[in-house]
Formats: C-alpha cells, sequence, structure tokens
C-alpha cells in the first residue's frame, strides 16, 4: 500500500515538475498563426497560438530578460485575457520576446525554438471590426451573416443574420468613417432593400437606376451622400486553371445617393455603356470622389482585357456632383494589372487598392496583392511585408490611419481570413491574423470573411425591427 | 397491455425497419447525405441557435448513422414506438384504463404526414415525454419542481406549439387527477404563466442564442406543406383519442384493435406503393448506380419508353448512353429540343447539382464537379452536408488542391461516422501528394463551364487540349441539337473523330442531309458513313416536301421519328430565325 502510495506521489510529482526541452533548433517555431515578428495594437485581444501535432508547447513571454508571462498546453496555449491586457497596457511601444518549446512525436524530448519578438505599438486600434460571414462558394449560399468582432477580446456578434431575412442575400456593409451608428447595408430578397441607419432611425430603400440595384458603396465623411456603383455583377467558372472563379460585371456605373432628400444624383459621363465604373471612395476630406474603371469588352470572353485604372473627379459636397477634371491616378493600361477597391489613408496621403492581372474581383485572382500609391509623389508602389502567396484584397484603413484590415486567401486558398497590418513611413509590419480562443477557429470554420470594415464601437441594432422591416413590402 | 396490443407494437416497429430498408434503401442513404454533424464550435453554436435548438443537434447527430439504413430505420422506429408507448401510458398515470392500440395513432399520423422528418419526430417524442414524466410524479413538490424545469428547458427541445399544447394536457391532466377547486386555479394560473413566460422566453432566446424568424417564433406548423391547423388537429386529435373511456368489453378492444391495424396497413401501403416517393426512390437508385459506374445496368433499369417517361430517367439514360458510346447513335431517339437539355443548367434542386456533377465527372471536368458539390451541400438544410464534404475531398485531391483537401478531411474528420474514412482520406492524399507534383495549371484560360451553350463549352476543352472521345461527342450533339451545322462540321473535320470508321447515325445523318443541301461533295474525304443515309435523306426530303405542298406522298408515308432530320425540321420550325445558323 506504502509502495503505491509513493509511486503515485512520484506520478505528480513529475506530472507537476516543469519540462525543459533537450534539443534546440535556429529556427522560429512552426506556430499557428504565425505572429512570429509581428508588431500589434495594445488593445488588440490575446494571440492564442500552437503547433500542429504538438503534444505539449511551453512559452514563455519576457521582456528585458524578466518573464513577464509563463505558459502551457497540449496542442496550443490559450493566454488569460487579463494578464495580457496587463502585459500590453505595460509594454506600448516595446518589444517581447517569447521563447517556444515544443514536444511532438518527431522531438519527443521537447524542441526549443528560436526566440522571437512581437513589437506592442502605441497606437491603438480601432475597438471592433465587421465583417460578412459567408459560405466559401461561389453563387449559392445557405446561411450568411453580417458580424462584427471585438478586437479587444473573442466578442463575436451578429449585426444581422440573414434568418432576419428570410434567407435572403446580405452585402456591402458600409460605415461613415467607422461610426457604429451611421451605416448601411444590402438585403436582398422579396421585401428587401438598402437599409440605411443614421441618426437613430433605420430605414429601407429601394435605391437603383435602369432595374439595376445599387451595389458597392461608400458613405461620404459627412454622412449625408452615399457612392454607389451600380453593378449587374456575374460569375463564370474555369477548369482545369488555378483560378476558379471569374466574377465579372456585364454593366456597372456610378450614382450618388443623397440620404437627406432621398435622390439619385446621376452624373452622365459616369453612367455610359462604353466604360464601367466600380468601386467608389470618398478621400477623408470628402473633396474627391476615386472610382475604379474599364472599357468595355464582351464578357467572360475577353475578361483578360478587362483592366480597371483608378480615377478620380471633385465631389461638391454642397449638391452631391462631381465636377472636372476627371484625373487619372493609376492607368491600368499603362501601368497594367487591373485595380480594385481603392482607399485613402485617413491622412489623405496614401491610396491602397487590390491589385490583380485583370478583372474587378481581386479574391478570386490568386495572384491579387495590395498596392500602394503615395498621393503626394504619385509614386506607385508594392508595399514590403503585407503581400503573400494567395489572394490579398478588401481592406480598410483605422481610423488613426495605423492599422489596416484585410482580406487574404493566403492560408488555404479557398477561404478568405482576416489579417492586421501596422502602417508607418509608408510601409507596413508583417500581419498577423485576427486572433481566435482557438487558434483552429479560423481555419476549421467553414465561412469567409468578407468585406471587413473598421467601427469605432459597437454596433447596437433591433433585429426584430430590421427583420419585420425587411419583410414588409413598403 | 394485451398480447394483441403487444403485437401490434411490434408489427409497427418492424415494419418500419424492414418494410422502409427494403422498399426505400436509396432514399434513407439520401437522408444521411444531406446531414452534418460535426464536433465543432461553429457549427454546435449554429444548431442550438435553432429553435428548438437542442432537438436540431440530436436530430443531424442521429441522422449520421442513416447511412446504414437498418440502423436508421431502427432509430425511426425506436423513436416513434417509444411515442406510443408513453402515450398510452399517460391516461393510466391519470387513473383510467385505457386501450393501448390507440397510443399507436399519433405516430402512425406522424409517419404518415413527415415521413423519415426525424427532427419532428423527435420534438414530438420530447412533447409526450414531457407529458408522460410530469404524470409519473406522485410529489405535489416533486410535479412543482418538474413544472419549473420544464418551463425553462422545454423550448430547447420543442416549438411553442408543442410547449403549450404540454402545458395544457398537463393541466388538464392535473385537474382530473386531484379533482378539487384549487387544482382548477392552479391548472389555470400554471397555463397563463407558460403562456406568457413562453412568449418572453423566444424573445430572449432569439436575442441571445440565435435570431428565430419571426413567423418560426409561436403558431407554426414545423413541418413543410402542413397547416398549423392540421398539426395541431393531428395533436390534439391523437391526445383525445386516448382518452376514450375504457370499456370491460373484449369486443370493443377487438375493434379497436382492428381498426388501429387497418390504418396501419392503410398508411404503410400509401407510403410503400406513394408514386412521388417510387420515383424520388428510383431516381436516386440510379444516380447510385451511376456513382459506380454501371451504366449496363441503369440501361437495363431504362426499358423502351420509361427512359423518356420523365426528365430524370431520360439525362440519365442520356448519360449512360454517353459512358456507353452510343448516345450518338440514339440522341434523337430522346425528347430532347435543346443542348442544354443534355444536363440541368439552371436548376438549383440538390438533385440536379447530383446529376450535374456526374455529368462532368465522366467527362473528368473535376473543377465543375467540386463546384457542383459545393452547391448541392448548400441546398441542403445546414448549408453543408457528408455527401457534399466527401465529393469535394474527393475532387480536391483529384486537383492536387491540397491544403483544401486537407482542411476538408480535418473537418470532416470530426463526425463520428467518418473517422476512419479521414484516416483513409489522408494516406491517399499523402499518396497522391508523392504520386503527384504540383501540376502546372495556366493561372486562367478559356476553359469556362457555364457561360456558354454545351457545344462551345465542350470546344473550349477541346482547345485547351482536354480531349476525350465523351467531350467530342457531347460537342457534336450539342451542335446538332442546337443546329449549328457550320459548327458540326468544323469540329468533325479538325479533331478527325471519326477517321477510319464509320459515323454513327445522328452524325451520318446530318452529314447527308449537309451534303445534299451544300452540295458539297468535298465533305466525304473526310467522313464515311453507309450510303442508305444520302438515300434516306432524298425520301424524307421528297416527303417533306409533298407535306408541305400537301401533295399525296407515292408509296405511303414514312416514319423519320428519331432522325436528326425529322429533329431538324421540327427545331427549324420553333426557331426560324436561328435553326439551320
Amino acid at each position: 500500500m506504502k509502495a503505491i502510495f509513493y509511486i503515485f506521489l512520484l506520478t505528480l510529482f513529475c506530472a507537476c515538475s516543469e519540462r525543459t526541452p533537450r534539443e534546440h533548433s535556429s529556427e522560429l517555431p512552426p506556430i499557428f498563426p504565425d505572429y512570429t515578428n509581428v508588431t500589434i495594437p495594445p488593445n488588440i485581444a490575446p494571440l492564442n497560438f500552437g503547433i500542429r501535432g504538438a503534444e505539449y508547447i511551453r512559452v514563455t513571454i519576457s521582456y528585458a530578460d524578466k518573464t513577464l508571462m509563463e505558459l502551457s498546453g497540449d496542442e496550443y496555449i490559450r493566454i488569460s485575457a487579463k494578464a495580457w491586457r496587463k502585459m500590453l497596457d505595460t509594454h506600448k511601444g516595446k518589444a517581447l520576446t517569447v521563447n517556444v518549446a515544443a514536444w511532438t512525436k518527431e522531438h519527443p524530448d521537447g524542441l526549443q525554438y528560436n526566440s522571437f519578438t512581437i513589437h506592442i505599438a502605441e497606437e491603438t486600434i480601432d475597438g471592433h471590426v465587421a465583417y460578412r460571414l459567408i459560405p466559401p462558394g461561389y453563387i449559392g449560399w445557405n446561411k450568411m451573416a453580417i458580424m462584427q468582432r471585438d478586437l479587444s477580446n473573442f466578442d463575436e456578434t451578429p449585426i444581422i443574420t440573414n434568418n432576419e431575412n428570410e434567407g435572403g442575400c446580405l452585402n456591402c456593409h458600409n460605415f461613415c468613417q467607422g461610426n457604429p451608428d451611421c451605416y448601411m447595408l444590402h438585403a436582398r430578397n422579396k421585401g428587401g432593400g438598402t437599409v440605411i441607419v443614421k441618426d437613430g432611425k433605420m430605414e429601407k430603400k429601394d435605391i437603383s437606376i435602369h432595374a439595376h440595384n445599387a451595389t458597392y458603396p461608400n458613405w461620404h465623411p459627412d454622412g449625408r451622400f452615399i457612392a454607389f456603383s451600380v453593378n449587374d455583377v456575374h460569375q463564370s467558372f474555369y477548369s482545369h486553371c488555378v483560378s476558379k472563379i471569374e466574377v465579372f460585371d456585364n454593366f456597372s456605373d456610378l450614382i450618388i445617393y443623397d440620404t437627406k432628400t432621398d435622390r439619385i444624383i446621376e452624373d452622365l459621363r459616369f453612367a455610359d455603356t462604353l466604360q464601367m465604373e466600380t468601386f467608389p471612395a470618398f478621400s477623408p476630406d470628402g473633396k474627391y470622389l476615386y472610382f475604379c474603371s474599364s472599357p468595355t469588352h464582351i464578357l467572360p470572353f475577353d475578361v483578360d482585357s478587362m483592366a480597371y485604372s483608378i480615377l478620380r473627379v471633385p465631389f461638391d459636397v454642397k449638391t452631391g456632383r462631381t465636377g472636372t477634371p476627371v484625373d487619372t491616378v493609376y492607368n491600368a493600361h499603362i501601368q497594367g494589372g487591373s485595380a480594385s477597391h481603392p482607399r485613402i489613408s485617413p491622412d489623405g496621403q496614401y491610396l491602397l487598392f487590390a491589385w490583380a492581372e485583370s478583372g474587378t474581383f481581386p479574391i478570386q485572382h490568386p495572384e491579387s496583392e495590395l498596392m500602394m500609391i503615395d498621393l503626394k509623389t504619385n509614386k506607385l508602389y508594392k508595399p514590403d511585408n503585407i503581400n503573400a502567396q494567395g489572394a490579398d484584397s478588401y481592406h480598410n484603413w483605422s481610423s488613426n490611419g495605423k492599422w489596416v484590415v484585410f482580406a487574404s486567401r493566403r492560408i488555404e486558398g479557398r477561404t478568405t481570413n482576416l489579417f492586421f497590418s501596422y502602417f508607418a513611413n509608408g510601409q507596413f509590419c508583417k500581419p498577423f491574423m485576427l486572433p481566435q480562443k482557438d487558434p483552429e477557429q479560423n481555419v476549421q470554420r467553414f465561412f469567409s470573411y468578407n468585406v471587413p470594415e473598421f467601427i469605432k464601437g459597437k454596433v447596437d441594432v433591433d433585429r426584430d425591427a430590421m427583420s419585420a422591416m425587411l419583410q414588409s413590402k413598403k | 397491455m394485451t398480447k394483441i396490443d403487444k403485437i401490434l407494437y411490434l408489427f409497427f416497429f418492424l415494419a418500419i425497419i424492414v418494410g422502409m430498408s427494403v422498399v426505400y434503401p436509396y432514399s434513407i442513404a439520401q437522408l444521411e447525405a444531406t446531414d452534418y454533424f460535426v464536433f465543432s464550435d461553429d457549427y454546435l453554436a449554429m444548431k442550438i441557435a435553432e429553435l428548438p435548438g437542442v432537438t436540431a443537434l440530436l436530430s443531424d447527430f442521429l441522422m449520421q448513422f442513416y447511412r446504414w439504413q437498418g440502423v436508421g430505420m431502427l432509430i425511426e422506429a425506436t423513436v416513434l414506438t417509444l411515442m406510443a408507448l408513453m402515450l398510452s401510458d399517460i391516461p393510466k398515470r391519470i387513473g383510467h384504463q385505457t386501450y393501448h392500440a390507440l397510443g399507436l395513432f399519433l405516430p402512425m399520423a406522424l409517419l404518415f404526414i413527415s415521413l423519415s422528418q426525424l427532427e419532428f419526430h423527435l420534438q414530438s417524442l420530447f412533447m409526450v415525454l414531457a407529458i408522460w414524466s410530469f404524470f409519473r410524479l406522485s410529489k405535489p413538490l416533486y410535479q412543482y419542481i418538474y413544472l419549473l424545469l420544464f418551463e425553462l428547458t422545454a423550448l430547447l427541445v420543442m416549438p411553442w406549439t408543442m410547449m403549450i399544447l404540454a402545458s395544457v394536457t398537463m393541466a388538464v391532466g392535473w385537474v382530473l387527477r386531484s379533482r378539487n377547486l384549487r387544482s382548477v386555479f392552479a391548472a389555470l394560473a400554471f397555463i397563463i404563466l407558460t403562456l406568457i413566460w413562453s412568449y418572453y422566453a423566444v424573445g430572449l432566446m432569439s436575442d441571445t442564442i440565435g435570431f428565430v424568424q419571426l413567423n418560426k417564433r409561436y403558431l407554426y406548423a414545423p413541418v413543410e406543406d402542413l397547416s398549423v391547423w392540421i398539426y395541431l388537429a393531428f395533436f390534439v386529435g391523437a391526445l383525445l383519442l386516448t382518452c376514450i373511456p375504457f370499456k370491460i368489453n373484449k369486443w370493443a378492444t377487438y375493434g379497436i384493435q382492428c381498426a388501429i391495424l387497418a390504418i396501419g396497413c392503410t398508411v404503410f401501403v400509401l407510403i410503400f406503393t406513394n408514386k412521388q416517393l417510387r420515383l424520388e426512390e428510383k431516381s436516386q437508385r440510379l444516380a447510385a448506380l451511376a456513382e459506380k459506374k454501371d451504366w449496363k445496368q441503369i440501361m437495363k433499369e431504362l426499358p423502351g419508353k420509361e427512359a423518356v417517361s420523365n426528365k430524370v430517367y431520360m439525362c440519365y439514360a442520356m448519360l449512360a448512353e454517353a459512358a456507353l458510346g452510343t448516345l450518338p447513335e440514339n440522341v434523337f431517339k430522346y425528347p430532347v429540343v435543346f443542348s442544354e437539355n443534355l444536363l440541368y443548367r439552371d436548376n438549383s434542386k440538390d438533385f440536379c447539382r447530383n446529376f450535374n456533377r456526374q455529368f462532368y465527372e465522366n467527362i473528368e471536368i473535376y473543377d465543375e464537379c467540386f463546384r457542383q458539390s459545393y452547391e448541392y451541400g448548400i441546398q441542403s438544410r445546414n448549408g453543408l452536408c457528408f455527401a457534399a464534404m466527401r465529393q469535394m475531398i474527393k475532387y480536391a485531391v483529384l486537383t492536387d488542391n491540397y491544403p483544401v483537401a486537407e482542411k476538408y478531411i480535418e473537418k470532416i474528420a470530426c463526425s463520428p461516422t467518418h473517422v476512419s474514412l479521414a484516416k483513409k482520406w489522408r494516406h491517399a492524399l499523402e499518396a497522391q501528394k508523392k504520386r503527384n507534383a504540383q501540376s502546372q495549371k495556366p493561372l486562367r484560360a478559356n476553359t469556362f463551364v457555364g457561360a456558354y451553350l454545351i457545344g462551345l463549352e465542350m470546344m473550349g476543352q477541346l482547345e485547351f487540349g482536354h480531349q476525350s472521345q465523351m467531350i467530342i461527342d457531347y460537342a457534336l450533339i450539342s451542335f446538332l441539337l442546337d443546329c449549328d451545322l457550320d459548327n458540326f462540321m468544323k469540329l468533325l473535320i479538325q479533331y478527325h473523330a471519326y477517321e477510319g470508321r464509320q459515323l454513327p447515325k445522328a452524325y451520318a445523318e446530318a452529314v447527308a442531309m449537309i451534303i445534299s443541301d451544300t452540295g458539297d461533295e468535298t465533305i466525304r474525304q473526310y467522313v464515311s458513313y453507309p450510303p442508305q443515309y444520302d438515300m434516306q435523306f432524298r425520301q424524307f426530303d421528297a416527303q417533306y416536301m409533298a407535306e408541305k405542298e400537301g401533295k399525296d406522298i407515292p408509296g405511303g408515308k414514312t416514319d423519320f421519328s428519331g432522325t436528326y432530320w425529322n429533329y431538324f425540321v421540327k427545331a427549324s420550325q420553333l426557331a426560324p430565325t436561328g435553326a439551320g445558323n
């Protein structure tokens, strides 16, 4: 009996004692998500990570040889939110050192990897990000939702799901300057329309011209006007190719919607059939409207010839009309490729856009990348660090212009995930993936993250009222 | 329970297992194919967010075992028989004797109105279980605690209407059992409280767990195509039936038992002979045979006119003929009027998606198979299903899309019934990786599927270098069906598909017609066909002209149905501006 007691005690002792890895590697640990040498905001949720196939991992986070946190787990580590918050608050502007050791089948005695750093920026990121969760697919969908995620923790809540819309499509949410009380989205169903939430009122509008609905939106910074492109969107499907889908417009024009007078303003220059205009974006001062434009082609046959340039036109905030001249900011025919989703940094100096070899839907183009134009010097360049193999597409600047969020298919090529990157002096830092409680959730999830938009706070919506509105015929 | 009652219950139990497994094996397997269950946070949260979420989750969990038809029907039979047993026991708990056979009425009705809708059957089972459990309790304290628990949990396992129905039944039973004024007030208070609480509880659940559609919160029928009143009538009727006053008269007992047996037999006969169900079963069987590529068996199962009796049969017959290489001989025997009739181009129903997938699998266009599998999954109630997942893994491997294959294998490995399959797939994937270094594919090429008519789509495949006899035949047949004779001739000559061989019937007829119409005898150097087609075409032409001019046909009328000429003339009449161009 005594022997059993001692064996029990010994086992307990062994279980509680700290494991020490016997092998060392000069390589960085193969952690997922890859948080090695990234820069993060001081208000981000804990960066839980893991090593696939590991039986045990041990992590030490330290600063200037002082251990701040010791963690362990079987396949991944779960960081305490409270301790993490405290650690980030007290180390703003500093680089933390992270040491990782893992015990795997290949290394049963443990392998100590080379350490890496996590740099904590001084500048915070906007509190929330809104995105659409949609099956990573083709035409059909079953469940979809526009969600919001609190970036300081793991809370994810719906703004609206397509349950409220009787299964209909929801898309193109857009916020005015990241204001959670001023936004719009489209609900496509029998009773659908464009939902506009502003000044505490929620309204459903039918914004369409020539029997086509308003599609890609962008709020004017003063909140009165919304620029839309009106697109007749189609899909075709490749076989035997790296690309699987080609999304194209058979028709696209620009309109301005006045939320005050419920009026659509057209500019005939951007409403003809010779050119296709899409993806409008206002400059942060509201004085210019940027958009993409391409000559019309026979589609999908000539889809390789679809090259969208970025144009800019002055905008009169009093009348909602576009003026002259029309400037070419990016000339696809000279500079090559095709541009989508122009977004101007809050200081007005930089224009970030998605570049692809052709077409208008870069997320379906594996070669697509994020490109930058310095609007002061008109210099076009491919920013360092941010691009990777796999489509990088829709992006959005944080309100302080220090962070961007973008959608990327770099993980497995089919599902879109969210990444964040720190921006300083015209360059980006290595992006990091949206932190999750269980790090595998980002890839195990069957949904794509679509159209990420920063918001400064949580959207509070009466979903019953929204649903009733969407189902009413008015 | 008398011996006859026991026999009746056993009959009901076995009839479901044996009868359904024998008569509808493919339809049962289809229930698993369109089901989905995995231990993953997202999926579990999504299911619990449904109202009633626990039942939805349990239903999906059990449905995965329908892959083995016998096991599936054992589950179905157990649920329904348990319900019958509890239902027949309820009056006894209130202090009345009862006719046990009457307990079978509700399960039989459910079987009839909602065949194999396990989720609905489970909801009904939970409702009956709630009532039965309440009457099992004798002490008032336990009853109060039970009612409190019932209020708190009922909406997780049954819809609002069933909760109210159960509450009213419990209240009425309570009064009947107690037979005093106090219990009447208590019962009334309980019903009113339930109504108030449940009204707010649904809203609360919708706000916190998952949004519940406004029209699916309170008074609605959880079964499709059934009005809420009929649905309620079934339940109220079944509950009232069990309360028929018992008389010690063996003839009354026999009479009721005979009536239930007669109803049961009628229900089963109606189910087993239901035309729509039989058609669906045969369609699923054809789909299963096509999956196994047992084309000869498909042709055997679709003899003569049966193959053209509906579009499903016709599509499978043509698919089998294409695989067997006989479609160019026989295509005009089928009532097709357009190349798009070879498959279901614009139909998003799951069955059509599955057929399209099989169509493209035969011509090895696996990217499109992947897409059709995805769209098939989207049609299922969870937006994803086992069949779609299994197929997507298969095509991801075949198209060397290893990261996607790996991800989907890991996902489906979280389903208890797919653990060993996932292991096999992992091995297959590793083997494929070793065998095949990443293939060099173009970023984009003009290989669109679904963007053009089938003929041009197949032409795109041929120009890309993806060649096979089936693709050539589909292209040629499509051009003939669309009366696009220019492209037909161009393709026939360009690809030397029948060089050194006699043309099949449909092509020979088309070529004979073209030579006769254009007088271009040079065509003959590229193709060969029996000379009788030239002669027959001249005869057809003469007959056609005579008919057109209202003249008598010397030697009587010849039947040219099933020939391309006949099709061409009819198609030209249908589309006078486009045909023949």
